[in-house]
């Protein structure tokens, strides 16, 4: 019996079963950002309900104006923001739901994009908000990625992508990184890849992009050229986790290139932006993953 | 205010969503957490509300201790353990864990959520879940003990 709680002794073997325990009960949470974030479901019509749902399809009709004003282009800022436009009262206040879920979803990956200096622009978002979802078939890995690569972001049993490099499907190159044995280790078979096996982004923003390996390194955690290392003629996509395996001492790298056979060509300004609302984002630790 | 209810609810879904998952599992995770949260708004403005994480976390257990007891829920719960293609996103060993914790009480298993999974002590604990600090202490000295006794054996 000891310290902060007065009955939780951290070098027990019982704390760290129980730490253990509630780690695997939550392990399998939701993540996908559509079902956190958009998705609601079905549930018993309330007296109540009325009044948001009126207001709900007041903000649909909205935000599909401006839509069509903005030539049916999709604005993430629209979706992110659409109960501002609302004038429902604090009380019947929604949950945000999506104006346009599933255009969002299905939109054909970037071969209508217009000519000119296209960015993409994930509207005002913060670390934490699930921004794409990475797919590397061949160890059977399915994750969605979030904002930022901190330890609060990881823990959540997700993969995280670093503030400081592109954005997967821009020239230049994108980082992500993940967990190697811990918190449903999505990053936990990245030693098995070999160059040519496919890695499948897709972004919020509706791009599905294919990337394929080219290589891979085991480096010191100090070693944070890895992600800003970057030839902003050519979109790169970099996986970074812990290795050896259960330990924190080195960081295992992966290499992977776009494949614009399959991807269409990058977009982008071929450095880091998350769009005009995030200037600046995220921390400036220059370790690759923190210990 | 909206905007603001928006911020706040965007920010602390993820982790509401992960307590409820610990709480009730991933099927129903989110649907307790949108009960919960509406009840909140449904309730009045946050305005008030001095810490409205910690309100939210209060009504997530809250919701799903009346989760628990609902028979209908219960039967929708059972019906679904029947059918493989449903838990088809819930992972054994999760489900597993969830049935250890199923043994304690529900005040104990979000006492030892909050102290084991976000770290808090049992003051802070005691601020989430709007209890006196010695009623988390002796919970958790309970379900500890409780604990030990299911753990020794697995």
């Amino acid at each position: 019996m000891n310290d902060r709680s007065g009955s939780v002794q951290t070098d027990d073997w019982l704390d760290r079963a129980i730490r253990e325990l509630v780690d695997c009960a939550g392990s399998d949470a939701p993540t996908d950002p559509a079902t956190l974030w958009f998705a609601s479901p079905p549930r018993r019509p309330r007296a109540g309900w009325l009044a948001a749902a009126a207001a709900f399809l007041v903000v649909v009709a909205l935000a599909s104006v401006v839509a069509l004003r903005r030539g049916g282009e999709i604005d993430p800022a629209a979706q992110t923001t659409p109960a501002v436009q609302s004038t429902t009262p604090p009380t019947t206040a929604h949950p945000p739901r999506p104006t346009t879920p599933t255009t969002v979803k299905s939109a054909t990956p970037r071969t209508s994009v217009p000519p000119g200096p296209v960015v993409q622009d994930y509207g005002a978002i913060t670390c934490g908000d699930g921004i794409g979802r990475i797919t590397i078939p061949e160890i059977d890995l399915n994750f969605y990625y979030v904002a930022c690569v901190g330890t609060a972001e990881l823990n959540r049993s997700v993969v995280g992508h670093y503030p400081r490099s592109v954005v997967p499907g821009q020239l230049g190159n994108a980082a992500l990184a993940g967990h190697r044995t811990s918190r449903a280790a999505p990053f936990g078979d990245l030693d098995a890849l070999k160059p040519g096996d496919v890695i499948q982004i897709e972004t919020i923003l509706g791009g599905a992009y294919t990337y394929v390996v080219t290589g891979s390194e085991v480096v010191n955690p100090s070693d944070y050229h890895v992600v800003t290392d970057s030839d902003p003629t050519k979109a790169t996509l970099t996986l970074i986790t812990y290795t050896p395996k259960y330990t924190s001492k080195q960081r295992l790298v992966v290499h992977a290139a776009l494949d614009t056979s399959r991807s269409g060509s990058p977009v982008g300004v071929g450095q880091p932006y998350y769009g005009e609302a995030n200037p600046g984002f995220g921390p400036s630790s220059d370790v690759l993953l923190e210990n | 205010m909206t905007e603001r209810v928006d911020d706040l609810y965007r920010q602390h879904v993820g982790e509401l969503v992960h307590f409820a998952t610990v709480l009730v599992g991933p099927h129903d995770a989110f649907d307790v957490v949108s009960e919960a949260v509406l009840a909140t708004l449904h309730r009045g403005s946050l305005e008030n509300v001095d810490n409205v994480r910690a309100y939210w976390f209060r009504s997530v257990a809250n919701t799903a201790v009346s989760f628990h007891r609902s028979r209908s829920r219960r039967l929708r719960r059972e019906e679904l353990a029947n059918d493989v293609r449903a838990e088809a996103s819930v992972s054994e060993p999760a489900a597993d864990a969830r049935r250890l914790l199923a043994r304690l009480s529900d005040q104990q298993r979000a006492v030892i959520y909050l102290t084991y999974w976000h770290d808090l002590a049992p003051a802070q604990v005691a601020e989430m879940l709007g209890v006196s600090d010695g009623t988390v202490r002796k919970q958790l000295g309970r379900a500890r003990e409780q604990l030990r006794e299911v753990l020794r054996h697995e």
